[in-house]
């Protein structure tokens, strides 16, 4: 370390401070007093201030180190303590000291634990402090330590109990780390051991649990286990009480202690004692519990409480660790300092049992796993389960825990970790395989076996039980299909402003990462579908099957795979036909629901709405049409074929467009057809969800539809015209005005319905796009759809409307990032929050102008965070290869250009240039990944991107930049881009946008 | 090969010689590693390796050496200011915009974490109790404290740099940073002091 510079300037008092202090840190002894003698024109000021720096130094390596600073109590010896003579110390620690006392007006023994006297207890910890030992003296268990009272003398408090005879769990753990198992018998007896003190805690936790009292710090030193009473100690065999110090002194030697052992293991009758019930919560700092601060003994510590919540199942948790250190005798997490000790806690699994102990019965490996899962869900939900099971376990009978077991590991693991639901996935197929396979195989060889009516009822229970693990296995993959691949995507359908032309979005992409798992289960329906085609039995499965097959193709998207998605749909509808269960009929809607989209992403609105109108006509024709269930079933697909109609964007009423009309129904008087046909399916929807909200009109997902069907509303109404010829302005006017009032009604219900259910992410999600649709614009033609205003329109600066745009950008701006906090792997998601940022940051900037001074650039600070944030985002969309989404791209482009801009602003202009490079840079790689990959030509929706939206409105900011480099690979790039039909792209300069 | 200063190498690094980095920002390692390990967001600690972030300042130092030629700001000032960049990018690559305003809220820890370092941890409930009242105690102390003052205390004591170097890194005299440091140990004295006493 460098020296400190020109000593005369310094505080003579710093410089020895600091010798002092490099002394210690070397290492070198340091003795304060020492030290200030030898400096006595300082001592005084010396002896005040180092004590404080060795405890700064003390607290520093504290932080680093273990967990074991642990301060010993300050209790002296004492010869009696009120009523109680005291016979000998047991032990001491942080929470006291445990003497072992005669209380001698009753004349009996007692432990007793006394608080140290410092006045670290406050009156109200101390208060708590009584009224956990009344409610523990209040609990009567076979297993649960009786307490006899509490009280204080001669200035200790102390809490008196029941002696027993014994020691703690920790110790028996020692001791049995001399004896290690040898051989299957050696450790099934010690398997059924630890099962039984398991039992016997987990019924007394139970007990207490009924009572409302939690224990919060069940470890093994608090868990005591008594001598038989037929079986006296071997001579200087320690006493114990639980102490939770776990040193209580001991005088037996190592033979000793091993003859206790071989004698304990001989008997079956072990009793356990649970101790220091609530103790924990009675001295931990009135202030921690709001705080969130941890308690008891990390290692034996829950995931759950780090985060600050703690229930029964945290004890279900602690016992499990502890009966697990018990099987290993060796704790099953361990850390070298107590932040690493955490994090493992959090983040890791111990060794899996069977690997410690390979010999240990597969039930009780089973049971003591699921008691300490590290998600409370996957536990037993209460102690009283796990003593069940342990009890089930002793008996031989079959464990609970191991029925669903494996789906439900299996699914869990899918669920926590999606990635990781790839690795899964053939594992999975495999059980679900043997199981579909053990049932099929039942089916024949049953036939055999009934014949020799060999054990009829042994086998009815096979049967049913080969049944049920393949409803179970076929529930679980279901489940994990949905998750992984989600609902049927939501279509978007947005329609270019300038063409006319129109685009699906799915708005549901598929993770790249799932792609494989997808495929592996394309194999698995497709091998199943196969198999079980002549099955009457699985006839309903084989048409799911293929309906999933259906479903993932469509994901898939490629256009061979929406080829197979439709054939896969005309399977699972000829199969859904073979099958009466009416309940099927409403499967079947979906299928034609699944049809109308492909339809629609093959931009044949005409056929979509044909496929919607069946299952419409087949969820109406129904007996049980008229249920809620049903009725609520009619009027999403009612929706969803109107949404179908309706684009996003208004390309009804902007004028003449320049390119052509290119799809089905694309013409003027297809577009008036769509519209009115459009109305006509949303005024049934309408109808339908009034019906439903005036039965229950405070349920969610009613409201939720009613609000959508006002945005639809909205939409329409700017569509709502004849076709393409332009609109007069007043007419046009009209339509906005009542295109607004329509979103706003809509948003409104959604900004309620996300009050009243915070919980539910997709309404929260619904509002902000809702949102982004109701801003103000700026004037002119513009698309409804949010985004970066297009080219050649510059922004319009009226300080009303960014003014409101701000409020309501802010409001979105909270949900958004509440979304994205919430599931930040949510492609969705993302997407959500970076569009906001950047229309936020754009907003603020475009606030500041009107501003200016400090205020200004405050606006103009805030604007650059936000926009920085939404790039990074933005950019980690398009970061994955392959070719991103088109919406991804002009969404990085769409930030950068707002970020130069603002940079170009602020007289940054290097910053600005770079915003433009990286700009340059994305289009180059996309264009090279688009180019060389498989997907064959460049899309012509990229290439008008770069034409017509980014790039020029991009232009515009590089123009203004008069950077040379950066001009040049700009107009390198636009050459590069592949000429579209309409003929060359035209040449000219950029920065000049076209005009129109 | 002798071993040579700090400020010999910093000297070679100034008159152009790039090799001369990677000794010399292994010679600040520890002191960087401190700096990172203290201020690094406490919802990071975990997701993020402090040694991380040393490689990412130290490939940004390489990036940037021209700028250390530039401006005559001292090695460890300038190498602080990077490493404490690279901090904020990936607070803000972490956070997202619950850290809009990164740039503000890096390198200056909340005063939570901050008293909970000087607190240390004590694992038993009697531990807990003391550490909370201690804990409140602290907070109040550090509030009342003046910004610079506290500064110097964390810069001298827990990132264990010399007081040139703390005077440096704050801009100010060295005499100034000297008494600011006495005033602050003064200041935490009150509540800290019995329990330096083993």
């Amino acid at each position: 370390m460098t020296g400190g510079g020109d000593s005369s300037t310094r505080d003579p008092l710093d410089l020895l401070v600091e010798q002092f202090l490099r002394q210690r840190r070397t290492g070198a002894a340091t003795d304060v007093a020492a030290f200030a003698a030898a400096h006595p024109e300082h001592a005084d000021a010396l002896r005040d201030l180092l004590p404080t720096l060795l405890a700064l130094e003390d607290m520093k390596r504290d932080r680093e180190s273990t967990g074991s600073g642990r301060r010993r109590a300050s209790v002296p010896k004492l010869d009696r303590l009120g009523e109680f003579r005291i016979v000998g110390e047991l032990g001491r620690g942080g929470m006291g000291v445990v003497f072992e006392a005669e209380q001698e007006s009753l004349g009996r023994r007692v432990a007793l634990k006394v608080l140290p006297q410092a006045g670290l207890l406050t009156g109200n910890q101390l208060e708590r402090f009584r009224r956990e030992a009344q409610i523990a003296a209040q609990l009567h268990h076979s297993n649960i330590v009786p307490v006899f009272g509490s009280g204080e003398s001669d200035g200790y408090h102390w809490y008196a109990m029941q002696f027993i005879e014994g020691r703690s769990l920790d110790r028996w753990r020692d001791e049995q780390a001399l004896t290690p198992p040898t051989g299957s018998a050696h450790w099934r007896e010690r398997g059924r051991m630890v099962a039984r003190l398991g039992q016997q805690a987990a019924s007394a936790l139970h007990y207490a649990h009924c009572l409302g009292t939690l224990h919060r710090d069940i470890k093994p030193a608090n868990l005591l286990l008594e001598h038989d009473a037929e079986t006296p100690p071997p001579k200087g065999e320690v006493r114990s009480t639980g102490t939770g110090l776990g040193d209580t002194r001991r005088s037996a030697s190592a033979s000793e202690d091993r003859e206790a052992t071989a004698a304990s293991s001989r008997r079956t009758s072990e009793h356990l004692w649970v101790t220091d019930f609530g103790l924990a919560k009675a001295l931990e700092g009135e202030g921690l519990t709001h705080t969130g601060d941890l308690l008891g003994t990390l290692q034996y510590m829950a995931p759950e409480q780090f985060a600050g919540n703690y229930d029964v199942r945290s004890e279900v948790y602690a016992l499990g660790v502890t009966l697990y250190e018990m099987l290993t005798l060796r704790p099953a997490f361990a850390g070298s300092s107590r932040s690493q000790l955490m994090e493992r806690i959090r983040t890791q699994r111990p060794d899996a049992l069977r690997r410690s102990c390979p010999e240990l019965p597969e039930d009780l490996v089973v049971v003591v796993e699921k008691a300490m899962a590290r998600d409370p869900g996957d536990r037993y939900q209460d102690a009283e389960a796990l003593a069940r099971d342990l009890q089930a376990f002793l008996d031989d009978r079959p464990i609970e825990a191991r029925r669903l077991s494996t789906a439900r590991m299996v699914w869990r693991w899918c669920r926590r970790n999606r990635a990781m639901a790839a690795l899964a996935a053939s594992t999975f197929l495999a059980v679900v395989g043997a199981a579909i396979t053990g049932w099929v195989a039942y089916g024949v060889a049953g036939v055999e076996r009934s014949k020799a009516e060999v054990a009829a009822f042994a086998e009815g229970q096979q049967k049913q039980r080969a049944e049920a693990n393949l409803a179970i296995a076929l529930t679980a993959f279901g489940k994990m299909f949905d998750s992984l691949v989600g609902p049927d995507p939501a279509l978007a359908l947005e329609e270019d402003e300038d063409t006319g032309e129109q685009t699906v979005v799915v708005r549901t992409v598929v993770d790249p990462r799932h792609v494989e798992l997808l495929k592996e289960m394309l194999a698995f329906y497709g091998q199943f579908a196969a198999e079980n085609a002549g099955n009457q039995t699985l006839q309903l499965e084989t048409a799911r099957a293929s309906r999933r097959i259906a479903s993932i193709h469509a994901r898939l998207g490629k256009p061979e795979d929406l080829d197979a998605a439709a054939n896969a749909c005309a399977e699972a509808l000829a199969r859904y036909a073979t099958v009466t269960d009416r309940d099927v009929r409403r499967e079947e809607a979906a299928v034609h629901v699944l049809i109308g989209q492909l339809k629609q992403r093959r931009l044949r609105p005409g056929e979509a709405v044909a496929s919607f109108q069946k299952a419409i006509d087949l969820l109406a024709a129904l007996p049980n049409a008229e249920t809620k269930a049903v009725r609520r079933e009619r009027a999403e697909v009612l929706l969803a074929a109107a949404q179908n109609l309706t684009p996003r964007g208004r390309g009804g009423d902007g004028g003449p467009r320049r390119g052509a009309i290119v799809s089905e129904l694309g013409s003027t008087d297809g577009e008036r057809e769509r519209v009115r046909r459009g109305t006509e399916l949303l005024q049934a929807c309408v109808a339908l969800v009034d019906t439903l909200l005036a039965e229950e009109p405070h349920n969610h997902e009613y409201i939720a539809m009613r609000a959508r069907c006002h945005l639809l509303t909205a939409r329409l109404s700017v569509r709502r015209s004849d076709g393409g010829r332009p609109r007069p302005e007043a007419d046009r006017a009209q339509a906005e005005a009542e295109r607004m009032r329509q979103a706003r009604v809509g948003t409104d219900m959604l900004r309620q319905l996300v009050a009243q259910a915070p919980q539910q992410p997709t309404y929260a999600f619904e509002f902000v796009e809702a949102l982004l649709e109701t801003l103000p614009r700026p004037e002119g033609p513009g698309r409804s759809e949010p985004g970066p205003p297009g080219p050649g329109r510059e922004r319009t600066r009226d300080p009303d409307q960014v003014a409101t745009r701000r409020v309501l950008l802010h409001e979105a701006m909270e949900h958004a990032e509440a979304l994205f906090a919430l599931q930040p792997d949510l492609v969705e998601y993302r997407h959500l929050a970076a569009r906001v940022g950047t229309e936020y940051g754009g907003t603020l900037r475009d606030a500041a102008a009107f501003v200016g001074g400090t205020e200004g650039a405050a606006l103009l600070r805030q604007a650059e965070s936000a926009l920085l944030v939404a790039a990074a985002r933005a950019a980690e969309l398009v970061a994955a290869p392959p070719a991103a989404e088109p919406r991804f791209i002009e969404l990085v482009c769409a930030v950068r250009r707002e970020l130069g801009s603002l940079y170009l602003a602020t007289d940054r202009r290097d910053e600005a240039v770079a915003q433009g490079n990286l700009v340059v840079d994305l289009l180059e790689r996309q264009l090279e990944t688009l180019a060389t990959g498989p997907q064959g030509p460049v899309p012509s929706r990229f290439v008008r991107m770069f034409e017509q939206r980014q790039l020029i409105g991009f232009e515009d900011l590089v123009m203004r930049l008069q950077n040379g480099p950066l001009l040049s690979r700009v107009r390198a790039l636009r050459h590069r881009l592949p000429r579209p039909e309409g003929g060359p792209p035209e040449d000219r300069p950029p920065g000049e946008p076209r005009r129109r | 090969m002798t071993e040579r200063t700090d400020e010999a190498l910093e000297l070679e690094l100034r008159s152009g010689d790039d090799a001369v980095l990677a000794p010399l920002f292994q010679r600040y390692r520890e002191r960087l590693l401190r700096m990172v390990h203290f201020r690094l967001d406490p919802r990071l600690v975990g997701r993020i390796d402090a040694e991380d972030v040393l490689q990412d300042s130290f490939l940004e130092a390489g990036k940037r050496l021209q700028a250390f030629r530039d401006d005559q700001k001292p090695f460890l000032v300038w190498v602080r200011l990077i490493t404490q960049q690279t901090m904020i990018d990936l607070h803000r690559k972490h956070l997202g915009a619950k850290m809009r305003n990164a740039g503000r809220e890096v390198g200056a820890p909340a005063s939570g974490t901050m008293s909970g370092f000087f607190v240390g941890h004590f694992t038993s409930p009697s531990g807990a109790v003391m550490r909370e009242e201690l804990r409140q105690k602290i907070e109040q102390a550090l509030a009342a404290m003046d910004a610079i003052d506290r500064e110097v205390l964390l810069l001298r004591h827990f990132e264990e740099l010399s007081n040139k170097e703390a005077a440096d890194v704050l801009g100010i005299q060295e005499n100034a940073a000297s008494n600011r440091y006495v005033r602050a140990l003064g200041r935490l004295k009150g509540f800290l002091g019995d329990l330096g006493q083993p």
